[in-house]
């Protein structure tokens, strides 16, 4: 029974490796396969198809592809290694970087999860619950709050989570590939009571941003895959990392504190959610560029990148990010 | 606080917070500042120039609407500044 199991994994690898290698673009981004999977019907078809298979069996599904991506990219699996060696030098191994991609095809199964489960089963994929006292803390202040993570873990679960624990949430993104798929995953988010903004397009959308969290909303935003020219290159012990100074910009005019946050996977399968200590940005005496550099620097170093060291084979980058 | 501000004033005050793409000293107080007719600022440049706005002369840009209006190009913005500081 279990050498058979083996067998059909081992074909299908060696099946998935063969379809996969073909497809292979020089930016991901770019490639056939990134196009193909991040449009609507992709996602549908996924949600089906879990419907369909059962949870156990979309599990070894998720792991195969993460795997065949893992095998036909060797090019992009360095760079993940170069990513996570700048977190943590000794985790930076093939097999780690292999494990991103394999989280990464878990996410979109549990993207599928999600689309097949109600509130309450949902929720049961969260396994523990650190520092939320530090939310109610934050919002002692009587401003709304800024939650700030990284394409780190199963970040989409924080937003359902914290929204069924009261904290409705807004998302911050950029536009997706494509318009249809911006459109279908706001609605997706909306079913479990989280609203979307997407920035990028609105020139002044970060303005109406700002006075949302004056008035009391909680807002969740990315930080360390920024754009353009808005960023700090913090320097870490390993190596030096672009983060966006959006969430200072947003905090220094809107108020509000900043809370850095992850969600990531157990190997239990479970997940744990963790915020950490309000960061209250105020101007310093040395001027604009000093107060981002300073508190970006800050939330980098003391919130954020401790939490994606936690797991850093759940980092979610495929081009590298050292400067 | 300055009690008036001026093109030359509020171009200094772009090049300090924006990264331009083009030479400063060729913005005319009439060059969009948003939108791919003009140079392109993005959201976060948005939020640099009304910070920048609030600290050099204490007014508030609290709303998309205003900032959309305010934040036309350097002359409407100077205009936009004069005004709020006679009235003040």
């Amino acid at each position: 029974m279990r050498l058979k199991h083996v067998l059909i994994f081992a074909g299908l690898l060696a099946l998935l490796t063969a379809a996969l290698r073909t497809r292979r673009g020089k930016d991901y981004r770019e490639a056939k396969f990134y196009k193909a999977l991040y449009r609507p019907h992709a996602f549908e078809l996924a949600i089906s198809a879990r419907r369909l298979v059962g949870r156990s069996l979309s599990m070894w599904v998720a792991r195969l592809i993460g795997t065949g991506y893992a095998l036909t990219h060797p090019k992009v699996l360095r760079e993940i290694q170069a990513n996570i060696a700048l977190l943590n030098p000794r985790k930076a191994t093939w097999a780690n970087a292999a494990r991103v991609c394999i989280h990464q095809a878990l996410n979109f199964r549990e993207y599928a999860e999600l689309g097949v489960s109600d509130t309450g089963a949902a929720l049961e994929m969260l396994g523990s619950k650190k520092g939320i006292e530090h939310i109610e803390d934050a919002r002692s202040d009587g401003k709304g709050c800024l939650f700030v993570t990284g394409h780190f873990g199963f970040f989409e679960l924080g937003g359902l989570v914290m929204s069924q624990m009261g904290y409705p949430m807004t998302t911050l993104t950029l536009p997706e590939p494509t318009t249809e798929l911006t459109r279908w995953r706001a609605d997706f988010r909306k079913r479990w009571g989280v609203e979307t903004v997407v920035v990028g397009n609105d020139a002044f959308s970060a303005v109406e941003i700002t006075r949302k969290l004056r008035s009391g909303a909680m807002i969740a935003l990315l930080s360390d895959r920024p754009f353009d020219s808005n960023t700090v290159d913090v320097d870490l012990p390993h190596g030096r990392i672009p983060f966006s100074t959006a969430p200072v910009l947003l905090s220094l005019l809107s108020g509000a504190p900043i809370i850095a946050a992850g969600i990531w996977r157990q190997p239990n399968g479970q997940f744990t959610i963790e915020a950490s200590a309000p960061l209250r940005p105020q101007w310093l005496p040395e001027g604009r560029e000093a107060t981002l550099e300073h508190f970006t620097t800050r939330l980098a170093k003391e919130g954020l990148v401790p939490l994606f060291a936690r797991a850093p084979e759940q980092w979610h980058h495929y081009s590298r990010l050292e400067k | 606080m300055e009690r008036e501000t001026s093109i030359d004033i509020l171009r200094s005050m772009l090049a300090e917070n924006v990264m331009l793409k083009i030479d400063v000293a060729t913005i005319s107080e009439d060059t969009p500042l948003f939108g791919a007719e003009g140079l392109g600022l993005d959201s976060l440049d948005a939020l640099q120039i009304i910070i920048a706005v609030e600290k050099k002369y204490g007014i508030s840009i609290g709303d998309a609407t205003t900032a959309r209006d305010a934040l036309q190009s350097l002359g409407v913005l100077r205009d936009w500044i004069n005004a709020r500081l006679a009235a003040a």
